[in-house]
């Protein structure tokens, strides 16, 4: 029975340290759980920068991340209108991409009207040390500039189907004339026109990316550095595209990990995430938003330039592989000397252990003393630690 | 939030920003008893500002049928109906508003007690017009002042806010006040289309467009402002009722300042809903035949003040006055001071030049009733 025991105890922990160390190296997928660590991971493949249903995704670890209201500046959204979101990455070592998916009852890709809100995501990137303010950064903490990537839904359906214009939303309105807009999206002034004419469509004028008819990507790129100050970058990196089905978004947001911008944060080992959502069906929009807390990105072993070469990778594996044997065999003999003690101590010979710390105890001050030999140390160490065992094996 | 003192309250209030008043404050006078409804104001400013896509339901000025027209709908009822009972301290001198404002009873999350019209709301800018308080019956038919049977026009723009509920509510600061004359404007850069300025405004003056996305309001024509010229709105105002300049805090009053004499000097001139708590720079001359109650309640408690100065000034007392409003009729620059000699009156700029003057009563030249010379009979003598 007790042998069994120890086989089974065996088995798991061999597992578990086999499985952590092929995670590690990327060779197997994690398994979903909810947590606060993204491991994004490395594909051959071209990442689907713009494709959340590539089969792809599947090679990717879920992680769940609680939502909560944005509850730090007015307006405030004091319940939070998605619970989580289940959150995947993909790189390829130059690119890495992102699939956020949640549930949302309604679509909502429209703006305009009074009274449409998009449904929107964003992905709020800053390096790892200072963990910064969760809204935006703080400028006056000096706390690190944030890099924001937000996907818009009406946005998309802009690029998609083609501008939403007014007709779109006011199928029956007419009106006679446009003495300032004219044709298509965007709208031409007439030449015989004063200059400031194109006034009459005064933030497409002063080219605000939000009144561009002609978007070109469904994710801004931004930058904040604080309340208030979201700001559209001056060059726009990121791409992405949502796909809404039976009651679910899932959307994908990518980006080079190294953009050369230097308005963006490099996407590295340990950078930290944060996630936010709008429902526009709950008139979400702005600082209403349901927001994640930071969860940290793991890359190491994914991206190119860190990935060792294939012979390099097995060679750490038998390595990892010794070490484990090692392990296992300490671990094995650990448990023989626990359940040896144990006999004993039932058998009232508990007072030969004593001899045998002592004997633990002096390497260990050996080793102190004489730290250039720290290998040498360690090695007769261990072999004072099996001694006692023999010891014991053989009285 | 901070304490920031608001005169037309006569209290401190609560507010978001600390109390940086402009270095001088556009501002004017719109008397209500000659407003005719004509929407010609209405339509300077939607062919000069809001011919564009997108802007169609857009009004930046609008005359309204008091009490039954609203645009949007229900503007004033719904923000009323929010804040609850408004009461006044009439103990104290100036009296002192004892309700709350849009800033201090405010629902927990929000910047600003608010609400955002949708596009149904907007969709009936002339809803009500010339409608009368009540039906008349037999009863009612007949002539009494005040009015039993009353309706008045109301000209509304953008208040420019001396506390702009949209400047505390844009999460962006996308909407900025003017130092130099205290124009409320969106910077149409910054501005990302969160609408929080039109669920704010508690006028309803920020406006969504639909197809740039971003919300739009009223610029109280400041490239006009900027030449000392007034606003589209007044300068084509058919009924007089316009006059434009620049107002002070009660304390800095001058009494030879047009806009500082009707507000502070005869406190003819009110503000529209003090009692929201922006300080509103737009000031009404309240009809003199409406219902003194319903007045109050729009203009706060010195309606009944205005009231007899006004008539007092029809039945030929105060001069000064007529003056002051005949100047409005006389001139499309910005005044800074007036004067009243013997029989005229006379505007100046804020430069102090000359720019207007206008005798206190026209002469009138009357010509006998039969035309002897053409065997005819005038139809008109004078």
């Amino acid at each position: 029975m007790i042998k069994n025991k120890k086989t089974v105890i065996m088995f798991v922990i061999t597992l578990s340290i086999v499985l952590t160390v092929l995670q590690y190296q990327g060779i197997v997928p994690g398994t979903s759980d909810s947590g606060t660590e993204l491991r994004s991971v490395y594909t051959e493949e071209d990442i689907p920068a713009t494709d959340p249903e590539s089969s792809l995704w599947d090679e990717a670890t879920s992680i769940t991340v609680p939502i909560s209201g944005q509850t730090s500046t007015n307006p405030k959204r004091l319940l939070p209108s998605v619970e989580s979101v289940r959150i995947k990455s993909l790189n390829n070592g130059t690119h890495i991409a992102f699939r956020i998916t949640w549930n949302d009852a309604v679509k909502n890709s429209k703006t305009t009207k009074n009274q449409e809100f998009r449904d929107a995501l964003a992905i709020q990137i800053a390096d790892k040390g200072s963990i910064p303010f969760v809204c935006m950064g703080s400028a006056a903490t000096g706390t690190t500039r944030m890099h924001i990537m937000q996907w818009k839904s009406d946005w998309q359906r802009d690029i998609e189907e083609g501008f939403q214009d007014l007709e779109d939303s006011f199928p029956n309105f007419w009106v006679d004339y446009y003495p300032y807009a004219v044709g298509e999206p965007p709208y031409r002034v007439p030449e015989d026109f004063p200059g400031n004419a194109s006034l009459y469509l005064p933030g497409y004028h002063v080219g605000n990316p939000f009144s561009d008819p002609l978007k070109v990507t469904s994710v801004e790129d931004a930058i904040a550095d604080g309340y208030s100050t979201i700001t559209t970058q001056a060059i726009q990196n990121a791409v992405g595209r949502g796909v809404w089905k039976n009651g679910t978004w899932s959307v994908v947001i990518s980006r080079a990990l190294d953009t050369g911008d230097h308005d963006d944060t490099v996407i590295k080992e340990d950078n930290i995430l944060a996630f936010a959502v709008w429902d526009g069906e709950s008139q979400d929009v702005g600082a209403r938003k349901s927001v994640s807390s930071w969860v940290t990105l793991k890359t190491r072993g994914k991206t190119k330039e860190e990935n060792p070469p294939y012979v390099a990778q097995i060679c750490i594996l038998i390595l990892y592989v010794i070490a484990l044997l090692a392990i296992i065999g300490l671990i094995g003999f650990g448990l023989k000397r626990k359940k040896k003690g144990k006999v004993s101590k039932e058998e009232g010979e508990a007072t030969e252990d004593k001899p045998d710390l002592k004997e633990e105890e002096q390497p260990k001050k050996t080793g102190e003393g004489k730290k250039k030999k720290v290998g040498h140390s360690q090695k007769k160490s261990q072999k004072n630690k099996v001694s006692p065992a023999k010891k014991r094996k053989g009285g | 939030m901070v304490d920031v003192w608001n005169w037309q309250l006569n209290r401190k209030m609560e507010y978001k920003y600390d109390e940086t008043r402009p270095s001088k404050q556009v501002s004017a006078v719109f008397d209500i008893n000659k407003c005719i409804a004509c929407q010609t104001c209405t339509m300077a400013c939607k062919t000069t500002w809001t011919s564009g896509k997108g802007e169609e339901y857009m009004f930046w000025n609008s005359v309204e049928t008091k009490p039954w027209g609203s645009y949007p709908m229900g503007w004033d009822v719904r923000i009323l109906d929010k804040l609850g009972s408004q009461p006044w301290d009439t103990n104290t001198d100036p009296v002192t508003f004892s309700g709350k404002t849009i800033f201090e009873k405010v629902p927990e999350g929000e910047e600003v007690e608010g609400w955002r019209p949708d596009d149904m709301d907007w969709a009936y800018p002339n809803r009500g017009e010339d409608e009368t308080n009540e039906i008349i019956d037999k009863s009612k038919y007949h002539l009494t002042l005040p009015h039993a049977i009353w309706n008045f026009y109301l000209a509304r723009i953008c208040m420019h806010c001396t506390y702009p509920a949209c400047v505390a509510a844009c999460p962006r600061k996308a909407i900025y006040k003017r130092k130099e004359d205290g124009i409320v404007l969106i910077d149409q850069k910054r501005c990302r289309g969160y609408r929080e300025c039109v669920r704010a405004c508690p006028y309803k003056r920020s406006m969504y467009n639909h197809v740039t996305r971003i919300s739009e309001k009223c610029i109280f024509c400041y490239p006009a402002v900027e030449e000392g010229i007034w606003p589209r709105c007044m300068r084509n105002c058919v009924g007089k009722i316009r006059l434009v300049g620049y107002v002070n805090k009660p304390e800095d009053s001058d009494p030879k300042n047009p806009i500082d004499f009707l507000v502070h000097e005869k406190k003819v001139a009110l503000p529209l809903y003090p009692q929201l708590g922006t300080e509103p720079n737009i000031y009404y001359i309240p009809p003199i035949h409406s219902d003194a109650k319903f007045l109050k309640q729009m203009f706060g408690p010195g309606v009944d003040n205005a009231v007899k100065i006004y008539k007092n000034m029809r039945n030929g007392n105060e001069p000064e006055l007529r003056g002051v409003l005949l100047l409005c009729t006389s001139t499309d620059k910005i005044l800074g001071k007036f004067a009243i000699r013997s029989d005229e009156a006379i505007g100046y700029d804020t430069d102090g030049n000359e720019v207007a003057r206008l005798p206190l009563v026209e002469s009138q030249i009357r010509r006998v009733f039969h035309d002897s010379e053409r065997e005819v009979y005038r139809h008109n003598i004078t």
